[in-house]
């Protein structure tokens, strides 16, 4: 658990809280409520390329408290978590922010995530939060963020956030070095708690609007995942600079429905202080027959970083079993790289609170040329129970 | 005296013919509206308790809260589930054709497919259109009387309305609806699929007034194929509630009404 408290951090949180009180704002309605709620996670997960190779067992118990009355809210959640056979346990704390409702506008200051974009799991215009780099659909890292939402009108709402500190998904990279290509971890320079490097980030959105949803934002901020400035010397290339580029992301995102079928589209051009420009684009699609077999599929085509230009196509079928269980089946695949993923998944729904989860995961080649190394191989295989309470 | 039998006679047939008058059944176009009369809400507040019952037996609970408004004829439905706690937080909400769910785990409000309107809701034995149309839509709006006829339905006396989509659209090709003569509420719906089978049936119970409405406290829809079955409950509702039209917004549903 990582405690940052210093004196800007507290000038923030004033300033917030002086900008929402002081303002006039008229108040939203005194309502009051509030509730605090639990989950307790068992997972083994067996992992073919991973040492040791014997299963891992990990547990994890998660509480979240939330609390709102006339206007002023409260949220927190944390998580007990550690490893059953290594005998390792810590305590992670996830959001923690208060919020002010007002008439048109609401505010929330502290740590939070905030989610933005139309597709499914991989949100280019999604750069407020750092991602995981071991697991790039997983769930995201809460940062510490004032965050406003001004509604102009019950369909679109205009949204403005302000970062003080850089949170980065990983403060090393792995180079090759070397006659053998050995890969060797550096670490890089972080981004100093300066006033100048305080990131924001601007989004107009829109909800319902002639059959659409679209959203345009912008950020400017700090990569989350560390470049490596390469010099070409006579005895090859060598890291000159190992650190987060200052960078400028333009997003756009659209959904709406034709026939039946859902169908999105979202969009970011990234440019970097120093260094060439890259992109992600992203277009799918979704339909639910009246069996309830979900189909969903999209297309995605980036250029990274490195300049490597990348095409994916991603897939998922879903289907209820008996009514209460469900079945999912994703498949992943790069075209340029031939790297590809395989990952059908089973959620049995044991009580009202309980459900046991299989899921079992094929991945070969490069998925991503940068996210983790770009390798996610070998067979992986987990079994989850959780309850909720 | 051949003068007065004529006059007996004519008087006899006025009489009766008053009387048939009286009696004669209603129009199938005049018991639909009166069905959606008594169903419909212009606006109206609920919490449920819906109950899922697979066909092997096993039970899972869900409590809901349900918001219904009809505003410049635009049918707008907001829902959040209250419990269990796995499912605590969700919300949808339906402006005529356009769809939201929000997921407390995802943070952020999505857009959903209109094909999901044909599907199950929220994995009950109910398609968002059955909710819809039992909600606050009604059947008028989307469905044109094939057949009336009059029938008994326990100790009740009904009407048996057959229905048939106006345009074709939808996941059924008729229903059949048994409509109480005195409270015009239905007390069963039979649901067919397009190859003319029987799909879900749909019973209601415990009729009870409520603001001076009549309302079914209890609902149950079976699926005839799969042999599972949903029932709701209502826990409470509420038709004088003053819902603002703003309650049916994206900003609702994430914020947690």
């Amino acid at each position: 658990m990582k405690n940052i408290v210093d004196k800007k951090w507290l000038l923030f949180l004033l300033f917030s809280i002086v900008l929402a009180m002081g303002l006039g704002f008229t108040a939203g309605p005194a309502v009051a409520a509030g509730f605090s709620a639990g989950e307790f996670t068992l997972n083994a997960e067996y992992t073919e390329e991973m040492e040791p190779s014997h299963p891992h067992l990990t547990y994890n118990l998660g509480f979240e408290l939330q609390q709102t009355e006339a206007g002023i809210g409260f949220y927190t959640d944390f998580n007990l978590m550690g490893d059953l056979i290594q005998d390792l346990s810590q305590i992670e704390l996830g959001e923690v922010y208060v919020e002010y409702f007002g008439g048109n506008h609401e505010l929330r200051v502290g740590r939070q995530r905030r989610a933005w974009g139309t597709a499914l799991e991989i949100n280019p215009t999604d750069n407020l939060n750092p991602p995981n780099p071991a697991d790039p659909f997983g769930e995201k890292a809460p940062v510490i963020m004032v965050s406003g939402d001004y509604h102009l009108s019950e369909a679109m709402t205009l949204t403005g956030i302000v970062i003080p500190f850089h949170q980065p998904a990983a403060k090393e990279v792995l180079l090759s070095a070397g006659p053998g290509g050995e890969l060797v971890s550096k670490e890089a320079e972080l981004v100093a708690d300066d006033w100048a490097n305080t990131q924001y980030a601007l989004r107009i959105g829109g909800k319902g609007v002639y059959g659409f949803d679209y959203g345009l934002s912008y950020l400017r901020g700090f990569e989350a995942l560390p470049f490596a400035q390469i010099k070409k010397t006579p005895t090859g290339p060598v890291p000159e600079r190992i650190y987060f580029r200052e960078y400028q992301v333009v997003g756009a995102e659209l959904a709406t429905g034709v026939g039946g079928a859902g169908l999105w589209a979202e969009a970011a051009y990234f440019f970097p202080e120093d260094g060439d420009d890259y992109y992600t684009a992203v277009a799918g699609g979704d339909y639910k027959f009246g069996n309830g077999l979900y189909l969903v599929g999209q297309l995605i085509f980036k250029k990274d970083r490195l300049q490597n230009r990348e095409f994916l196509v991603q897939q998922a079928v879903e289907f209820p079993l008996a009514a209460i269980h469900s079945l999912r089946f994703g498949t992943l695949y790069n075209t340029e790289t031939g790297g590809f993923m395989l990952r059908p998944e089973a959620e049995l729904s044991l009580s009202d609170t309980a459900a046991l989860s299989l899921a079992y995961r094929y991945a070969e080649g490069n998925l991503f040329a940068e996210m983790s190394g770009g390798k996610m191989g070998g067979n992986s295989f987990n079994v989850g129970f959780s309850y909720h309470f | 005296m051949k003068k007065i039998w004529i006059y007996v006679v004519m008087a006899l047939i006025t009489v009766m013919s008053a009387f048939g008058a009286a009696a004669a059944p209603e129009s199938g176009e005049v018991v639909l509206a009166k069905l959606d009369a008594t169903m419909k809400a212009e606006q109206k507040y609920m919490e449920q308790e819906m109950v899922l019952v697979t066909a092997s037996g096993a039970e899972r609970s869900r409590t809901v809260a349900v918001w219904n408004k009809i505003v410049d004829d635009e049918e707008m439905m907001l829902l959040r589930f209250l419990g269990p706690a796995n499912v605590k937080g969700t919300g949808f909400l339906m402006k005529n054709d356009d769809m939201w769910l929000y997921l407390p785990a995802l943070g952020k409000v999505k857009r959903i497919a209109g094909s999901a309107k044909q599907g199950s809701f929220m994995g009950s034995d109910l398609s968002y259109e059955d909710m819809e149309a039992l909600g606050s839509k009604g059947f008028a709006q989307t469905h044109q009387v094939k057949g009336l006829h009059e029938t008994k339905y326990g100790e009740a006396s009904v009407y048996q309305l057959a229905l048939s989509p106006q345009d074709g659209a939808g996941s059924y090709s008729q229903l059949e609806i048994l409509v109480d003569q005195e409270l015009y509420l239905p007390l069963q719906i039979i649901y067919y699929g397009r190859d003319g089978q029987a799909l879900k049936k749909l019973t209601t119970f415990d009729h009870q007034q409520v603001d001076g409405r009549w309302v079914a406290t209890r609902m149950q829809m079976e699926d005839l194929k799969k042999g599972s079955k949903t029932v709701l409950k209502v826990n409470k509702v509420d038709f004088k509630a003053t819902i603002d039209d703003s309650v049916f917004s994206t900003r609702s549903l994430e914020r947690g009404i």
